[in-house]
């Protein structure tokens, strides 16, 4: 017969409580773990805005804070548990990796540990030796000239940046900045160069979804831009997220009933749309200079269920919204923006009924 | 041994059971505006607080009504709709009304107009969250399907009953517009001159009025309102992300001004 305080049970209870105890304690992290060159990779709030930000963190109690362009801030920094203190403000740190630390005030920042892959020649030198080259990997080309990245795919031209280059101690980053028509706007990301040489360009990229390395062999002869620029794609002028703003009808030179009454006058009811009915909403993005693109169509029931409308009837309005020209980009103090649009369609037996 | 297992059993189903009849904190909005406010807006933290808030007050409407409103936002009419009928049908008071308005703007009025008649019912006729009555939008419904002799008689029911002082100025235009609609012309004339009245710079009023007598086939008169419409062009009003029943553009008063004043 055992006793209720038999010392080997009470050994293994106080054992298991300890357990349980240690499990509910916050993992802590040591400073040690920071030391070192991070570069940000992306902010909760918007993942495709890239963080073009070096952070440095040494064992005297000093860090600094750099952002790509400019000039480096120098802050002090300690990290009592999990709560990071730089200067005056105070994060949470929620995890480190050999590779990774994420830290969140309001939202999670990603930052990413620099590779150990010192570049000897300095910035001048590198920019001279990319300046009207083109270099080849196994699904894109990228073709620089004096100023602008020039990216191509199977599909031909996919984006057109301006680039730059920058070395923080001995490391070198290639960031692409601004757009095809003004470069200095919005910080691009970053990308580390690994190798620079004649025979290969190594680039370490980083984003919110994933990490890859890609190899550029380079090309013999550099890209015929006049060639290359016929069929230039529409892109956003900012890196990331167009924002939601601005009213279609003031942006449309016309305004919003010549605009509705695009679609009233050229749509056409045909025999396989007789029975839609719905909301269809055609979506796309007005960019900073005026220009329409990445349309794109949505459709609900009368019951707001999914509901794909007919070819017949989403390919007429994909191709009278694409047709409409004459867009004034959404501006914000004296800045414009790339901003997204929607027009709504209610259909009743294939017919629009209403455009809201 | 089986005996002290038996005792410690018997113990933690004690303790659960105590917990478990522990009773549920009263919801408090303001606490779980702040629980929300303490994340990142729309970070997934931010939605897995607001879900985990539906799933313990499943019958408290805001979480409902919060989640709604941001899909919505991100022109997810599938899943927004549902969460705002929800907080609707758990909280008629403070949602009906809004979710009429999200209806009213998807097209469907029908579905808002039902909404509208619960606001009234219960005497809420005023949103809260977008000003504007829910006598006027159940109006602007009947208007936009076409049923004017029914949009007239709640445009009439709304002034009548608040008086004209106290019922928001553009009901006036929208009820002008009704009634030009079925050819009370007359009507409708008096209707744009109460807000000029009220508001001597309201561009819509001016523009209306013009549209009316360029109707009736004098543009002398006509231009004489599209160029005092163009004069307080600085007054259209206008909302930043989309845009009003009967929105009145530059465009559309530049172009009725080359009509009847001649380029």
């Amino acid at each position: 017969m055992h006793r209720f305080y038999d010392i080997k049970n009470l050994i293994a209870w106080v054992f298991f409580l300890i357990c349980i105890f240690a499990q509910c304690l916050p993992t802590t992290h040591s400073e040690a773990q920071l030391y070192g060159l991070w570069l940000g990779v992306h902010i909760e709030s918007n993942p495709n805005f890239p963080l073009a930000a070096f952070n440095e963190y040494r064992a005297d109690g000093t860090m600094s804070f750099k952002q790509l362009g400019k000039d480096a801030k120098t802050y002090i920094w300690s990290l009592n548990q999990n709560i990071l203190t730089i200067d005056t403000m105070q994060t949470t740190l929620i995890a480190v990796s050999q590779d990774t630390f994420i830290n969140k005030g309001t939202y999670r920042l990603l930052l990413r540990r620099v590779k150990d892959a010192p570049i000897e020649k300095d910035e001048g030198e590198l920019r001279s030796f990319l300046k009207n080259t083109s270099w080849l990997s196994e699904d894109r080309k990228l073709h620089f000239d004096k100023e602008k990245i020039y990216t191509e795919s199977e599909k031909g031209l996919t984006e057109i940046r301006c680039w730059n280059i920058e070395k923080y101690n001995d490391y070198a980053f290639l960031y692409q900045t601004g757009y095809w028509a003004d470069c200095d706007r919005f910080k691009g990301r970053a990308m580390q160069i690994i190798k620079a040489d004649d025979e290969e360009l190594h680039l370490s990229v980083w984003n919110e979804a994933d990490k890859y390395e890609v190899v550029y062999t380079k090309e013999k002869e550099p890209a015929d831009f006049d060639n290359l620029l016929k069929n230039r794609p529409f892109q956003l002028c900012n890196t990331s997220n167009a924002i939601t703003a601005g009213d279609i009808g003031v942006m449309y030179k016309d305004g919003g009933t010549a605009l509705k009454n695009h679609f009233y006058d050229n749509y056409k009811i045909t025999k396989n749309i007789e029975n839609e009915n719905g909301l269809l909403i055609l979506k796309f993005i007005i960019n900073c200079e005026g220009e329409s693109g990445k349309f794109e169509v949505v459709g609900v029931n009368n019951a707001y269920e999914n509901h794909d409308f007919h070819t017949e009837l989403t390919n007429q309005i994909l191709q009278l919204g694409k047709s409409l020209e004459g867009w004034t980009p959404f501006e914000h103090e004296g800045e414009n923006y790339d901003s997204r649009k929607k027009i709504k369609f209610r259909i009743t037996n294939g017919q629009i009924k209403i455009i809201l | 041994m089986k005996r002290i297992r038996i005792i410690y059993l018997l113990l933690m189903f004690f303790v659960f059971m105590v917990v478990a009849c522990f009773p549920q904190p009263e919801f408090d909005e303001e606490y779980a505006g702040k629980r929300l406010n303490a994340v990142g807006y729309k970070s997934p933290d931010w939605w897995a607080t607001l879900d985990s808030i539906i799933n313990e007050y499943p019958t408290e409407a805001w979480a409902n009504y919060r989640k709604g409103l941001a899909l919505i936002r991100d022109d997810n009419y599938i899943e927004g709709i549902s969460y705002l009928e929800k907080s609707a049908e758990l909280d008629p008071y403070r949602y009906a009304n809004y979710t009429g308005v999200v209806k009213l703007d998807l097209g469907d009025y029908e579905g808002a107009i039902e909404h509208f008649k619960t606001s009234i019912r219960l005497k809420n006729h005023i949103d809260i969250i977008v000003q504007g009555s829910a006598y006027e939008r159940m109006a602007l419904a009947y208007k936009e399907m076409e049923n004017y002799e029914k949009a007239i008689e709640t445009f009439d029911t709304y002034i009548n009953k608040f008086g004209e002082d106290d019922v928001y100025l553009y009901t006036f235009m929208h009820r002008g517009i009704a009634k030009v609609e079925t050819g009370d012309l007359e009507g409708a004339m008096a209707d744009f001159d109460t807000i000029i009245r009220k508001w001597d710079k309201c561009p819509e009023a001016y523009y209306q009025k013009g549209l009316l007598y360029h109707h009736k086939g004098d543009n002398v008169l006509a231009c004489k309102q599209f160029k005092k419409s163009l004069l307080y062009k600085n007054y259209i009003r206008s909302n930043p992300s989309s845009a009003y029943v009967d929105q009145l553009y530059l465009s559309d008063i530049e172009r009725m001004f080359d009509v009847c004043c001649g380029k």
